[in-house]
């Protein structure tokens, strides 16, 4: 049986696992034109490529295995992949893994040595689902409904290891209802030497991965094309209700972003809900989700503010749940403040790493 | 060598430009020529296509005297069916008369048909046109040709004895016919895989996100836009076809069967000749994909506004994934639409059609255009602020774009320019030849439209509908 990769997007993999695109460039997507370039040693390599891996007999194809990749240049200037969770097509053969990996390499040989990246997702025994994003891309899947198209993530484990893949960091993503963390986030947390602002009308601000602390361990680490991940060096976003930031005298030294669940509005908006934005402005969201945060200095008490303002503002919003991700696991001044504040780990995302 | 009864060539437009390889145009293959290999095939003859644009985008070193040389045909047939291949085709028909010592090198297609006789008279190479519909008259072709009377090929303009002849036969397919041909035996063309990997309407031959198939659904039109070669007038007058034609939907939803069997993601649908006054057709294709269960998304282009209806149909029947509806207003004033339009829809039937899509979740794709008769800067102006109104009110729109028209064989302002109001720099085919050898050459054109309108110079229409687009980029940015 020959098995070959192919650069595209097959229908079954949203009607099997929903997603959720939601890159500056969305309008895009429904016509299925091809995606911005970047420029690594003369040759243009899309910062986008959908991957699948597939088994020809006749004009009968059979898909097997899927995965979004997205090329980027990492700190040291080498080209990367990062790669998100696989997902089966058609139930196969765990070694199949090692056959993506193998069409990845040829994929890429012309273009020289590639570090890999991939994002696994880890659904806890939990009756909570991962809120959107559930990905540091910006393809999000429906988390939830992973589970009947994947391995096992020992059997991953398995396969990947003896691809020559390690661990390199462990991500969380956390769960509180909104009333508990009201309770837990004490009055003496709202008004430090701190102001906490909302709102500055006709203010934009941007910043840059440097102007904030390791807080934010995933910035540290990815710095994608600017559109197509959440993660960038640089961004700006309009202050206001989902942008919640925080100066001292005046001089900016945090801030939180959240976004309302887009899992939860009316599946006839998938996989682009910013198409239909009067939809998402109107409807009643039950779950936030932090998912961009950066503090200048590791203060407790700043980001406790933060977070009380903006689980106010959730609340306003008719939102119950707050979930913020993703965490690196050896963020000690963030993980053991959640735990402190009412948080649970809900869901992960591992990332391994390979040169290849 | 290969022996092969019939060959026929997609010759791909070239275009040259200051970079070291050439710009690839036109890419797309008619619809037909998928079902006259198919045909052909089935009755006994040994068919085979080829794209020359596809060849050498996977190989470089590709021409076409290296083509010639894999392959032994008896008739080589090629599609002039866009006049954008006008040079291509004719340049490939002569490497193959100069290659080969017996071939038979006939040509089709909307162009071919258009210019059929000029063609005949001005390039010796050529030895046939078949005008209008081919599948039959090419399989009649090739049973002719033993016997060297071609008299009994339908459609056929061909020489006997140093002069052109007609054919007295006329075929123009009936529906049992129409029914009987098959669009999707896409495995003749030769790499057909990297054909539905590239190719895209756009013509941007990346790789992407989506794989599209041309979903064919009937020929015909009932109406007549100005600037259209292939409108009512032009199919009676080409083909001979007084009625639009619909495939029966048990044959459609055998194509699109294929084509999810393929893993093609989108169905490109262009063909709504009737516009609103009826869409019957639709309902039942539609109903019948559903009940199929055929998972596939659709890039669908409507003629003319739709109803509610139609609109809750479609989007119950598609995958949202790749799926988006296509309208032409043309134009921001209603006085020019009218005139230039077959299908006619004010401003305000525009707007409540895209509230229909809005709340219906359906992303839209609009087209407006520069060079239409009457149009003036004034009205050139309202198409922009028609195009930004939109843009700014529905967030579903997700394309946006203005072409200057180009020149079309057998269209209503190509056939009577003084009523159009147009003025014409292409008069007859060897206009149109010139004009892309000088492409393909790099060398300059005096005229790239093929023609002016009284109001506007062909400067202008080329660069109100950059305009256009550069305002659209800016404001969606």
């Amino acid at each position: 049986m020959t098995i070959q990769l192919d650069v595209r997007l097959p229908l079954s993999l949203f009607r099997k696992v929903p997603f959720l695109f939601t890159a500056l460039n969305y309008k895009s997507f429904p016509m299925g034109t091809p995606f911005d370039y970047l420029t690594f040693m003369n040759e243009n390599i899309p910062v986008f490529l959908p991957l699948t891996l597939y088994h020809k007999e006749g004009n009968s194809i059979t898909d097997l295995l899927f995965v979004f990749s997205f090329p980027f240049i990492d700190a040291d200037g080498r080209l990367a992949i990062y790669l998100t969770h696989p997902v089966w097509l058609e139930k196969s053969d765990f070694s199949i893994i090692h056959t993506m990996l193998d069409e990845l390499n040829n994929y890429f040989s012309e273009i020289g040595e590639v570090t890999l990246h991939l994002e696994l997702q880890v659904i806890l025994p939990s009756t909570s689902s991962p809120s959107y994003p559930t990905s540091l891309t910006h393809f999000s899947y429906d988390a939830k409904k992973l589970s009947d198209f994947t391995f096992p993530l020992k059997e991953y484990h398995t396969q990947l290891q003896e691809a020559g893949f390690k661990e390199f960091s462990r991500l969380l993503c956390y769960e509180c209802e909104i009333e508990t963390l009201l309770k837990k986030l004490h009055v003496s947390d709202q008004m430090l030497p701190y102001e906490i602002l909302k709102e500055i009308k006709g203010k934009n601000l941007s910043i840059s991965v440097e102007d904030v602390t390791p807080s934010d361990m995933i910035v540290k680490n990815y710095s994608f094309a600017d559109q197509l991940s959440f993660i960038s060096p640089q961004y700006t976003f309009e202050v206001g209700d989902y942008n919640i930031i925080s100066f001292y005298g005046k001089e900016f030294v945090g801030f939180l972003q959240w976004t309302p669940n887009l899992f939860e509005l009316p599946k006839i908006t998938l996989p682009i809900p910013f198409l239909y934005p009067d939809l998402i402005q109107t409807h009643q969201f039950t779950t936030g989700k932090i998912f961009r945060f950066g503090l200048k200095i590791e203060d407790i008490d700043l980001f406790k503010g933060l977070l009380h303002k903006t689980v106010l503002t959730m609340s306003e919003k008719g939102v119950n749940t707050c979930q913020i991700g993703y965490i690196d696991e050896q963020n000690d001044f963030l993980t053991s403040l959640l735990d402190r504040v009412g948080f649970n780990v809900i869901h992960s995302l591992q990332i391994l790493q390979k040169e290849v | 060598m290969k022996d092969i009864d019939c060959l026929i060539v997609h010759p791909t437009t070239r275009i040259k430009t200051r970079s070291p390889t050439n710009v690839l145009t036109n890419v797309i293959l008619p619809m037909g020529s998928i079902a006259i290999a198919d045909y052909i095939d089935r009755n006994g003859f040994s068919t085979e296509i080829v794209h020359t644009g596809l060849e050498e985008l996977l190989n470089s070193s590709f021409t076409i005297e290296a083509l010639f040389k894999e392959y032994t045909p008896i008739v080589l047939g090629i599609d002039l069916h866009w006049y954008p291949h006008s040079y291509d085709a004719l340049r490939i028909a002569e490497i193959a008369q100069n290659t080969y010592e017996n071939i038979f090198i006939v040509l089709g297609g909307f162009t071919a048909s258009c210019f059929a006789e000029e063609l005949l008279k001005k390039f010796e190479y050529v030895d046939a046109i078949v005008k209008g519909d081919a599948e039959i008259p090419m399989l009649d072709l090739l049973n002719a040709l033993p016997s060297q009377d071609l008299s009994s090929v339908s459609n056929l303009f061909y020489r006997e004895n140093g002069s052109i002849k007609q054919s007295k036969k006329n075929y123009c397919p009936s529906q049992e016919q129409f029914d009987s041909f098959n669009f999707h035996r896409i495995s003749l063309l030769r790499n057909w895989y990297n054909y539905l990997q590239l190719t895209h309407e756009n013509d941007d031959l990346r790789q992407k996100l989506k794989r599209q198939g041309w979903l064919c659904v009937g020929r015909g039109c009932a109406v007549n836009c100005s600037y259209c070669g292939g409108g009512h007038n032009a199919q009676c007058l080409l083909t001979g076809r007084s009625m639009p034609l619909y495939r029966s939907q048990e044959k459609v939803i055998e194509t699109l069967k294929v084509f999810a069997e393929m893993k093609i993601s989108c169905a490109y649908c262009d063909f709504d000749p009737f516009g609103r006054k009826t869409r019957e057709y639709y309902f039942k294709l539609f109903e019948m994909i559903r009940k199929e269960d055929i998972d596939i998304s659709t890039q669908f282009l409507v003629w003319d506004v739709t109803s509610k209806k139609f609109l809750e149909e479609f989007k119950r029947t598609f995958n949202p994934l790749f799926t988006t509806l296509t309208l032409s207003p043309e134009s921001g004033n209603e006085t020019i639409r009218k005139l230039n339009k077959g299908f006619y829809y004010s401003d305000s039937e525009l707007f409540s059609w895209l509230n229909l899509a809005k709340d219906n979740f359906i992303p839209i794709e609009l087209y407006f255009t520069t060079g239409l008769t009457g149009e003036t800067v004034k009205h050139f102006g309202e198409t922009l602020q028609l195009g930004k109104k939109v843009v700014q009110e529905y967030p579903n729109i997700v394309h946006i774009a203005c072409n200057p028209i180009f020149l079309e064989p057998g269209s209503p302002r190509f056939l009577d320019p003084q009523k159009f109001g147009i003025v014409l720099k292409f008069q007859q085919f060897v206009d149109f030849y010139l004009t892309y050898k000088k492409f393909a050459l790099g060398v300059p054109v005096s005229s790239r439209l093929g023609y002016e309108t009284e109001n506007m110079s062909e400067t202008d229409i080329i660069r109100f509908a950059s305009h256009f687009n550069n305002q659209m980029n800016l404001f969606t940015q």
